[in-house]
């Protein structure tokens, strides 16, 4: 298969999924532009992960399959849509036109001027070098790799490496989503790339629940955004800002009532109810549920992650 | 599936060798004080590179001085240059306060104890390593202290203290979950994005304000030009951008890169490759960029190829079962590994190494 042939099936297969989160987002009528995308995020998230364990069992999972399965659970998210009276998603303008009205503040200002710059090379490091780092080339994309090659999430026989057949498997369902539909490791970058995204609009969501301006979230937004370990990791082929991205998501809409609490804090496990959800008002606020939870859910993630042995970086005294 | 494959629903990764904190308390305490000590970080910034911020500082200092000129107060501006220079200072306060938790740790649990760790001052910009920068070290103190300060006054809610006490918060549990490593300061992005949460509070302090835009820039700019693992060729004769694919998975990462070069040039593209290496050892870069090479993975500990392999890469070390006859060895490197091509189907009764 030709590059721009695989390029075309993963614009297909990813904005398939794209349109079945946007679409399951619709359903739960919510209204902030912040937690409709981030829903979105986090359903596409779920069916691309739903499917592939779906289809790995009897060991059917290929390029066209995975097509296959996007396209039905497009199919049924639109009929739920259509059947719920055709919800509209929340207006992106205003918040676009808040969002502008923020540039007004010089830091800001220069802040995201800088970004959108620096956005163009790390999309150019995504997909025009090769993964070259250390973790990626042992077993992230290995294990994709691996799986793509035995048409399932499954043990990876004769692997002396722990990790291929131990470690939680969702950024790298991600990654293998990218290798089916291209049909090449060029684009495994995109989930870090995409979660690099729901990362910095979950800070400016999470500013925005505790009261602050949109300025002041477009500004914390934009500061995190800056950080340098967030910088590499996102056109990197790693898991860290995928993984760090649900659980943030997941805070946001844990400080927000009834439906949304639902959606993210198990990442899609738990069923909507209710009718919307609105922004946090102070008296309000006491209903976020179980930071501690998410915090130890962190502790989980993190403890089952590079079971190296002694660093090469220890230097002994300073 | 765990079940299934494995016999039982947990995966064990906690109980795998060296992952698994001590939860002595002194140990405990030195751990989340080392983790502590990552706020302290200079990535992207080694030695003269660090001038980059003293070069925003300028910039923010020659605005301040032609915003005064017009009398239009830029005093916010010439404080945020002397607060944007001040990080290059980070080296010399981490090496103050490195002594002081190292010699806690002496005290502690004496060498036994301090060895279990680094004690270098982080200056790479890169995925497994990497820190969060001088930026994170300002913000994180400065809008704590004033979301503290709001929150006594009622101007903010007890969230945002829940907010910017997160990564304290997510490093204490880090440091009960598992054991020191210096790749671990980046599982703290999740407590660092909750406080980021809390930043736009600098944003009511101009010269804060200016600050966060001088060094978050340069901190930007130093991590993508000084990207340890692809550098852009600005400020190094290495460039990500001229490298071919095995240069480029290799050079700054340590592994033999004449044993990716053999394979990408002598290896066809189509073919079933056995891989005899051992945990730690790249497995990806040999499927190839399009992952048209069939890739089985062998026991680097007396496992058999298929019979269907046409190809085996050995790891240093590994030992392998096969018969003699039916393979060729093609390349072999000093650092001990080998790559064999089959030169006939298994014949002998029983394979040996």
């Amino acid at each position: 298969m030709s590059e721009g042939a695989g390029l075309l099936l993963l614009v297909v297969g990813l904005g398939g999924l794209g349109a079945t989160g946007a679409l399951a987002a619709c359903c739960l009528r919510l209204r902030s532009p912040i937690e409709y995308l981030l829903a979105s995020y986090l359903l596409a998230w779920l069916w691309l992960v739903a499917l592939t364990f779906a289809l790995s069992p009897a060991r059917w999972l290929t390029r066209g399959t995975l097509l296959a399965g996007i396209a039905v659970g497009l199919g049924i998210v639109l009929v739920a849509w259509i059947r719920l009276g055709r919800p509209r998603a929340p207006g992106l303008g205003p918040a676009l036109v808040r969002c502008r009205d923020s540039l007004r503040a010089p830091a800001v200002a220069i802040l995201v001027a800088c970004l959108a710059v620096a956005a163009v090379y790390i999309v150019a490091l995504a997909f025009f070098t090769p993964s070259n780092d250390q973790d990626a080339l042992e077993y992230h994309l290995a294990r994709a790799a691996l799986w793509k090659q035995q048409h399932g999430l499954g043990h990876v026989d004769g692997a002396d490496d722990a990790r291929l057949n131990l470690f939680p498997p969702n950024a790298e369902i991600g990654q293998l989503a990218t290798m089916l539909l291209a049909g090449r490791d060029r684009y495994a970058t995109l989930p870090q790339l995409l979660a690099y995204v729901a990362l910095v609009l979950s800070v400016a969501g999470l500013a925005r629940r505790v009261s602050f301006g949109v300025k002041e979230a477009a500004f914390s937004a934009a500061a995190f955004a800056t950080l340098p370990i967030v910088v590499v990791q996102a056109p990197s082929a790693m898991n860290d800002l995928v993984v760090g991205s649900f659980l943030t998501a997941a805070a946001y809409f844990g400080l927000a009532t009834r439906r949304a609490t639902t959606i993210a804090l198990a990442v899609g496990v738990a069923s909507p109810s209710g009718r919307s959800s609105r922004r946090s008002s102070p008296s309000r606020r006491s209903r976020w549920s179980s930071p501690s939870a998410t915090l130890a859910g962190a502790g989980r993630c993190c403890s089952s992650r590079s079971p190296r042995g002694a660093s090469s970086d220890r230097s002994g005294s300073p | 599936m765990n079940l299934v494959e494995t016999g039982g629903l947990g995966t064990d990764v906690p109980n795998q060798p060296n992952q698994s904190a001590d939860l002595e308390p002194s140990v405990l305490a030195v751990t989340s004080l080392r983790l502590a000590l990552s706020v302290l970080d200079m990535s992207g910034a080694p030695g003269p590179y660090a001038l980059v911020f003293i070069a925003a500082a300028i910039g923010l200092a020659i605005a301040g001085l032609v915003q005064l000129r017009r009398s239009r107060g830029g005093g916010a501006l010439l404080l945020a240059a002397a607060l944007t220079a001040a990080v290059v200072a980070i080296p010399v306060v981490w090496d103050v306060v490195v002594r002081v938790v190292f010699k806690l740790a002496l005290f502690a649990g004496g060498h036994s104890l301090t060895d279990r760790f680094g004690w270098r001052l982080n200056t790479k910009a890169e995925p497994l390593v990497g820190g969060y920068g001088p930026l994170a070290l300002v913000l994180l103190a400065a809008a704590t202290i004033a979301v503290v300060t709001l929150w006594r006054r009622r101007r903010l809610p007890v969230l945002a203290v829940a907010l910017a006490a997160a990564p304290l918060t997510v490093l204490v549990t880090l440091a009960a979950a598992v054991s020191w490593d210096p790749t671990r300061p980046r599982f703290l992005v999740f407590g660092v994005a909750l406080s980021a949460a809390t930043w736009g509070v600098a944003l009511r302090a101009r010269p804060l304000a200016y600050a966060t835009a001088g060094i978050g820039s340069a901190a930007l700019f130093l991590a993508l030009a000084n990207y340890h693992g692809k550098p852009s060729g600005l400020f190094t004769a290495d460039s990500i951008w001229a490298m071919p694919r095995w240069e480029a998975q290799t050079t700054r990462n340590g592994f033999g890169a004449d044993v990716l070069r053999f394979v990408d040039a002598s290896v066809p593209a189509d073919a079933r490759l056995s891989l005899a290496i051992r945990g730690d050892d790249w497995i990806h870069p040999f499927f190839g960029p399009t992952l048209s090479r069939h890739v089985e993975l062998v026991s680097p500990r007396r496992g058999t190829p298929s019979r269907e392999a046409q190809w085996l890469v050995l790891g240093p070390n590994a030992a392998v079962a096969r018969c003699g006859g039916s393979w060729q060895a093609v390349f072999e490197n000093e650092a001990g590994w080998r790559v064999e091509r089959r030169v006939g189907p298994d014949r002998c009764p029983s394979p040996s190494d």
